[in-house]
């Protein structure tokens, strides 16, 4: 586990120390240099004012030995030596420290006696101002250079720091809708922990949600399947002994129990499967299939339903139509318009599909003979538990208003389009296009 | 023919039961996967209507063990599960057919009869659909009382018509049946053989679903 914090504090600090051990070090040596040149000049000095009493007798001789410092040496009130450009003037009247105006410049100077001795000594302040200068630059260059490096590292450290940070914000950026898997970093520092776990927590509990709503719907549908089964069963059986005693029927109840015991079962598998394959939570596997093919399955499936109607259908158009799609979700849509064709369509009327490649997209028409449905209606048929004519629905067949809703979230997964018409059989026409590649 | 029914729903087991028995199918019923697998071991059945959520063992488990060791025995499979993906497995593990609860009992039995034709254990060895009568130990066909003379290859090809009566049978489908009779058909020669065998039958008695297949009707 790392720590940000830690991280920074720790590197900083570090960086700190190094730079600034850099920086002592350099001001240091350069320090140092100085300190060495002025106690050079110094050495220099005291050889020449050591050599002085032995050079010509000359005062007026000039020396090279000393020539940035004033030196003077009287001797009961004589001026006996003088370095060079020193006036022949008493520079300074009382020992010790003073500071004195001469040759255009402005003095520090000392002067000591000693019985009749007087040595003075003198040193432009200039120069020593120059001097001092040079020290206390000499100790700050180094400081003030190693900024910019300081803040070039603390700059890639901080970044490096923050990785993890970028890192949490990268993958959250990119999570898809739908993506609900847990987010995860290579190391995760302490201060995002609470942070991470809190967010993967987050979306353990709405997968957990989704898949929750997912199944209660299955669920739901698989428990009541086999209750209406029995239900469905025992009808069948009571109908065959209520004929085999040849009970009359006079006011069609067991017709009625039959037709409720449909709608119901019509009913719950409907909701099932919209609820399956409504886009917030279906996820569609994708693969690619034979769209041709599958409407010849769903049309040898919905046969012996067709056949019963005495309806005719065929199935025009190309031998296979290769697509992206979901075969589960496309066969549904399939079985959903063919089986409303044949249910709306009266007995022995006419069905046809189309299936056929044009350009990139899949083109199915499904038409039919039948009474078909008003322009105005077009929009509403699509919304959930809306049926044409409300209960009483005109064809007498029992419906769950839930079909092309169903169809209409299909063709929305597969970013299909649907579309509503007048077919040339009479009845109606539905088209539905889908792009070939996702 | 004997039908074992695997089903763990007493109320829809007792229903089913009643109602096969009254088509006359003799029905054993057991409510486990265990019971069904030492049932089906002992060999005193022609056929499996399995439902596939029992109590002990998985149905699907119960349907591979049983293709294992009787590949030949045809399963039916119940199921109130959802989706295409268990009727595609359990199509996938041998499953000859399979009905979804709720289902119509009529159904059931039109699919138990299609497996009673194909073993051949029939009470009655005719196939009737409408005024056509197809004797598959005598090998004849007759159209109301009268027998019709057909090659080899048409009968074989009427018979697998009217084996599943109601529904479609594809070129494919067809042209593998024919070539599983040792009759092996060119393609483009199915055409012909149905269009010879029309003439025999009464008119409009083979239906063809243009562009998926052929089929007889039930009425």
């Amino acid at each position: 586990m790392t720590s940000i914090r830690r991280y920074l504090v720790t590197l900083l600090i570090a960086l700190l120390t190094l730079t600034s051990f850099l920086a002592a070090l350099q001001s240091y040596r350069l320090s140092s240099a100085q300190a060495q040149k002025l106690f050079d000049d110094d050495l220099k000095a005291l050889a020449a004012s050591v050599l002085a009493p032995y050079l010509p007798d000359d005062p007026h001789s000039t020396s090279t030995l000393a020539e940035a410092n004033a030196i003077q040496l009287w001797q009961g009130g004589q001026l006996v030596y003088h370095s060079a450009q020193t006036p022949e003037t008493l520079l300074s009247t009382a020992d010790g420290y003073s500071e004195q105006n001469f040759a255009g410049k402005r003095w520090q100077t000392f002067r000591q006696s000693i019985d009749d001795l007087t040595v003075i000594v003198a040193q432009p302040l200039q120069d020593r101002l120059a001097l001092s200068d040079q020290v206390v630059l000499a100790s700050i260059y180094p400081v003030v250079l190693s900024l910019p490096l300081q803040a070039l590292l603390i700059w890639l450290l901080v970044g490096r720091g923050l990785k993890p940070l970028l890192e949490l914000t990268r993958q959250l950026t990119q999570k898809k809708a739908d993506d609900l898997t847990p987010l995860q970093l290579e190391q995760t520092p302490t201060e995002l922990d609470p942070v991470l776990s809190g967010t993967n927590q987050l979306l353990a509990r709405l997968d957990d949600a989704f898949a929750r709503e997912k199944r209660f719907a299955a669920d739901v549908a698989h428990e009541l399947r086999t209750p209406l089964a029995v239900l469905q069963v025992n009808l069948h059986n009571a109908q065959q002994r209520w004929q085999e005693a040849g009970l009359a029927d006079p006011d069609r109840i067991m017709p009625a129990l039959q037709d409720g015991v449909s709608r119901m079962s019509a009913l719950i598998e409907q909701i099932m499967l919209l609820n399956r394959t409504n886009p917030a939570h279906f996820s569609a596997k994708l693969q690619r299939l034979d769209f041709a093919a599958l409407c010849r399955e769903v049309v040898i499936d919905l046969y012996p339903q067709i056949e019963r109607r005495q309806q005719q259908v065929a199935l025009e158009g190309d031998e296979s139509v290769w697509l992206d799609g979901d075969a589960f979700a496309l066969k549904l849509l399939v079985v959903n318009l063919l089986g409303n064709a044949s249910k709306y369509t009266p007995e022995q009327g006419q069905i046809q599909l189309s299936v056929k490649q044009e350009g990139q997209k899949a083109r199915l028409v499904v038409e039919d003979s039948g009474p078909g449905i008003a322009a105005e209606e077009y929009s509403r048929v699509f919304e959930r538990f809306y049926r044409v004519g409300g209960d009483r629905h005109q064809s007498g067949q029992p419906g769950s208003g839930l079909g092309l809703a169903i169809v209409q979230d299909i063709a929305l997964l597969h970013q299909g389009t649907l579309a509503l018409g007048r077919s040339a059989l009479g009845g109606l026409a539905v088209t539905l296009e889908l792009p070939l590649c996702h | 023919m004997r039908v074992l029914l695997v089903e763990d729903d007493q109320a829809l087991a007792q229903g089913v039961q009643l109602a096969l028995s009254s088509q006359g199918f003799a029905v054993n019923h057991v409510s486990t996967g265990a019971a069904a697998l030492s049932s089906i071991r002992s060999g005193d059945c022609d056929a499996v209507v399995l439902d596939l959520g029992l109590p002990d063992i998985d149905g699907l488990d119960v349907l591979k063990q049983t293709r294992h060791k009787f590949p030949r025995l045809p399963v039916l499979v119940l199921t109130a599960r959802d989706g295409v993906d268990d009727r595609i497995r359990g199509l996938d593990l041998g499953a000859d057919d399979y009905l979804v609860k709720p289902f119509a009992l009529p159904e059931l039995f039109a699919r138990l009869r299609v497996i009673e034709r194909r073993l051949g254990t029939a009470s009655s060895h005719l196939i009737t659909v409408g005024n056509v009568v197809l004797d598959s130990t005598a090998h004849q066909v007759q159209v109301d009382g009268e027998a019709l003379t057909l090659s080899r290859r048409e009968y074989v090809l009427l018979k697998l018509l009217l084996e599943s009566a109601g529904r479609i049978k594809t070129r494919e489908q067809i042209e593998a049946s024919l070539y599983a009779w040792g009759e092996e058909v060119a393609s483009n020669a199915l055409e012909v053989h149905i269009s010879n065998l029309r003439k025999k039958l009464p008119k409009d008695f083979i239906k063809t679903v243009r562009g998926v297949g052929y089929s007889v009707s039930v009425a």
